[in-house]
């Protein structure tokens, strides 16, 4: 079953007469249940956990897509910031960032802003991230020759650097 | 302790040579270098070989069939990162490392091959942690437990035979580096 979660940000909700600022705004949350499946297209403008499974497409616009640890989804994804938990199979497309964490299993592309992935996670994937920002890309041509550089020299913790089969 | 790659340098500066960079690391995932890596090349390739290894049980499965995971086309990438992969494979399935990776790699493409040293005594999976583009350390991984199988640095060399053997480095801590390279031709 859908359900819906006022998540109050700070402690203006034990004061109900004092009018909520604006960073204090709720957000509101919409959480797909362990027991439910959903087959079709997701469209919203709110954030959205997973905890069930779902198959088809999301699209959150600006908004934070959770899959939980015992998510299930098979989807292509459009959403703000995307955190993987559970297990998903599809594509992503992220404004935002993608947070995948140990207990994830992914297996899909991903296009985001930015990524963080824990150790652990269990992942088949295709990561490109948006080229706006990215002063140390190397994914431009330089013009360089395309052989091999020299090597570099005088490494003080080596104990020998040199071309061998041993 | 972090040592200082001789290869990543190459390595980097070899794919500012080259358009729409993709390269694939096999793991294991290691969060710091798909950080780096993924705002290094246009399109990052992750595929956890370690995920996909039968863990040691006696009778031990059959772990030929890893190499199915590497279902790419032919000529796919400009470089491929192995970290600690060559200890973990049972003889069998290691000696077939060197032709999926040569299959796969562009011409002129290079690999960067990581192992432990050969007297290393620790079984834990490590995962190889690389930093300001050219530093290297190791980072226990526990939620792998594989069998180590320490290889000498020959027969490494033999294993990804079908590539061209183009820098060997032997560290301090024993830590074994080298760099493949794919013929052009």
């Amino acid at each position: 079953m859908l359900r819906k979660n006022k998540n109050l940000k700070n402690d203006a909700e034990l004061e109900p007469l004092a009018a909520p600022e604006p960073s204090a705004v709720s957000v509101e949350k919409t959480i797909i249940g362990e027991n439910i499946s959903i087959k079709g297209s997701i469209h919203g403008k709110g954030n959205l956990v997973i905890q069930g499974s779902v198959k088809g497409n999301i699209d959150l616009e600006k908004h934070h897509l959770t899959i939980g640890p015992n998510g299930n989804v098979e989807a292509e994804i459009n959403a703000e910031h995307v955190t993987i938990s559970g297990h998903l199979t599809g594509n992503i497309h992220a404004r935002g960032k993608v947070e995948i964490t140990r207990t994830a299993e992914f297996s899909g592309e991903i296009k985001a802003k930015r990524i963080s992935v824990e150790d652990g996670a269990f992942l088949k994937a295709v990561i490109e991230l948006h080229r706006d920002a990215q002063p140390g890309s190397l994914s431009k041509p330089s013009g360089l020759p395309s052989g091999l550089p020299g090597q570099e020299k005088d490494k003080p913790n080596l104990k020998s650097a040199s071309a061998k089969g041993n | 302790m972090a040592v200082s790659s001789n290869a990543f340098p190459i390595f980097f500066k070899h794919l500012e040579s080259r358009l729409n960079t993709r390269i694939l690391d096999i793991g294991p995932v290691c969060g710091d270098n798909i950080t780096l890596l993924a705002r290094k090349v246009r399109q990052l390739y992750i595929c956890d070989i370690f995920a996909r290894i039968p863990k040691p049980v006696n009778p031990a499965p059959p772990s030929g069939r890893i190499w199915r995971h590497l279902d790419y086309e032919p000529d796919t990438f400009d470089g491929i990162l192995i970290w600690n992969l060559l200890d973990r494979l049972d003889s069998d399935v290691v000696s077939n490392a060197g032709n999926h990776c040569r299959r796969i790699l562009k011409p002129g493409g290079l690999v960067v091959a990581y192992a432990l040293g050969e007297k290393e005594l620790n079984a834990a999976v490590h995962a190889f942690v690389l930093s300001d583009s050219r530093k290297v350390s190791l980072r226990s991984q526990p939620h792998l437990d594989l069998a180590l199988h320490t290889r000498t640095t020959r027969r490494l060399v033999e294993i990804l035979a079908p590539l061209k053997l183009e820098q060997s480095s032997l560290f301090r801590n024993g830590l074994r580096e080298l760099l493949f390279k794919k013929d052009v031709a």
